[in-house]
């Protein structure tokens, strides 16, 4: 492999990065509506929530992602591959973030929203100073968590044609017809990707902990 | 509406997709339940060596997308002069990555299981095998069904990749269908829904082994 070949590539890594930065991005605060919407149990919305979640959740990203680059046109919205691509991931991160954040909620301490309350605090109040801050710590490990989940899922913005790591290395393949060196590169620079947002992951969770047993 | 008709009118092309998805992925998951275990028993019984040696393999594969495991058997195989059908090489991905998550997932039960078990065990007479099959793995089994659950899930999510190297599965056959009559919400929509359903059942499965493993320690 020549080194214009890893630039490719290296630019592949960047357009992947960029693409889940952008996924989570919107994905993760939607998550977060979705969970609230499930918790203060509106009733229409609230159901709709559980059943796209459970939908997304089981659908296989390479499926969703057919569905929104030639579902999408089909119904007369007009997307590029990429913008196809982040409403993929965003899609994909809101409904697995859901359930992160659904599970934090549900182990919230009720006296400490009874407490908010019976100093007057307005929900919106509640839900900033006293749940959010909160739930945002005991959550982080697991949110990172689904974003190495992404990453791993996000080749899949490859085959309706975004070059990420893995376009970009079916394009050096196909112009030096060896495939195989380029696509081990590639398998390469993922492993540093997903291995360092596991590092970041753990640490976050012993950061967690230490700060669970201090509280204690 | 008129385009589900259309994708119902081929519903023959996605009953056989649905059988190479079940097919695939069921075979995949009983081999990668089968080489997780015998690794787990290689990997408790290991020296420190061939351990550190099992935790590298172990952790590279949980740090490689799953497309890219099958891209580098589609590519590489041939190249060390192995020639396999995409079927193969699909099950073939399907069953070394999830070997490594299956290996995973056993060892962290074993290592809750209660070693006074273990030791009464011996104490009674068991020899190795029958330690494994009588007392260490069904413990294993029954503690981690979910977890054991999800990646089964997560297997048949996986399967979808396949379409890439033309296996004719349940996207495949979407993609298909789309092609030809250029129905592609329809289709998908249709895809997702038979994804649903197979995840659905596995989790069904969960619950129902989980049912039973609560009445057996009873």
């Amino acid at each position: 492999m020549t080194s214009g070949a890893f630039l490719t590539l290296l630019d592949g890594a960047l357009v992947t990065l960029a693409a889940c930065a952008a996924g989570v991005a919107i994905g993760m605060p939607l998550g977060l509506l979705f969970a609230v919407a499930r918790w203060v149990d509106l009733r229409f919305f609230g159901r709709s929530v559980a059943i796209y979640v459970s939908v997304v959740r089981s659908t296989p990203v390479v499926t969703l992602a057919l569905l929104v680059f030639f579902g999408l046109p089909s119904l007369g919205i007009e997307i590029g591959s990429t913008v196809a691509a982040i409403i993929l991931l965003a899609v994909n991160t809101s409904a697995f973030n859901c359930e992160v954040w659904r599970s934090g909620l549900n182990t919230f301490q009720t006296d400490q929203i009874e407490a908010a309350k019976a100093f007057g605090m307005t929900s919106t109040q509640l839900f900033r100073r006293i749940i959010f801050p909160q739930l945002w710590r005991q959550c982080l490990p697991a949110l990172i968590n689904e974003v190495t989940m992404l990453i791993k899922s996000s080749p899949a913005i490859a085959v309706i044609g975004v070059v990420d790591i893995t376009r970009a290395a079916i394009r050096v393949g196909a112009e030096t017809y060896d495939p195989f060196p380029p696509m081990l590169a590639a398998t390469l620079l993922y492993c540093v990707i997903i291995a360092s947002t596991i590092v970041l992951q753990r640490v976050l969770e012993k950061r967690h902990m230490r700060r669970v047993s201090q509280d204690a | 509406m008129h385009d589900f008709v259309i994708v119902f009118q081929h519903l023959d092309q996605f009953v056989s997709a649905i059988a190479i998805t079940v097919g695939i992925t069921g075979f995949g998951a009983f081999v990668s339940v089968l080489l997780g275990s015998l690794l787990t028993v290689i990997w408790k019984s290991a020296g420190r060596t061939l351990a550190a040696c099992l935790q590298v393999y172990v952790d590279i594969f949980r740090c490689i997308p799953f497309l890219l495991l099958l891209y580098l058997l589609y590519y590489g195989l041939p190249k060390a002069g192995v020639s396999l059908n995409s079927w193969w090489t699909g099950l073939l991905a399907i069953a070394l990555y999830n070997t490594a998550y299956m290996a995973e997932i056993f060892r962290g039960a074993w290592n809750a299981i209660d070693p006074g078990t273990i030791e009464a065990g011996r104490a009674i007479g068991f020899r190795p095998t029958g330690l494994y099959r009588r007392i260490i793995f069904p413990q294993i089994i029954y503690s981690s069904t979910s977890v054991i659950g999800n990646q089964f899930i997560q297997i048949v999510k996986d399967s979808a990749f396949l379409t890439t190297i033309s296996v004719m599965e349940i996207t495949h056959a979407a993609s298909d269908i789309q092609a030809r009559y250029f129905v592609p919400f329809a289709s998908f929509v249709t895809a997702a829904l038979f994804y649903w359903t197979i995840c659905k059942s596995i989790e069904l499965l969960v619950l129902v082994v989980e049912n039973r493993g609560g009445a057996y320690r009873k």
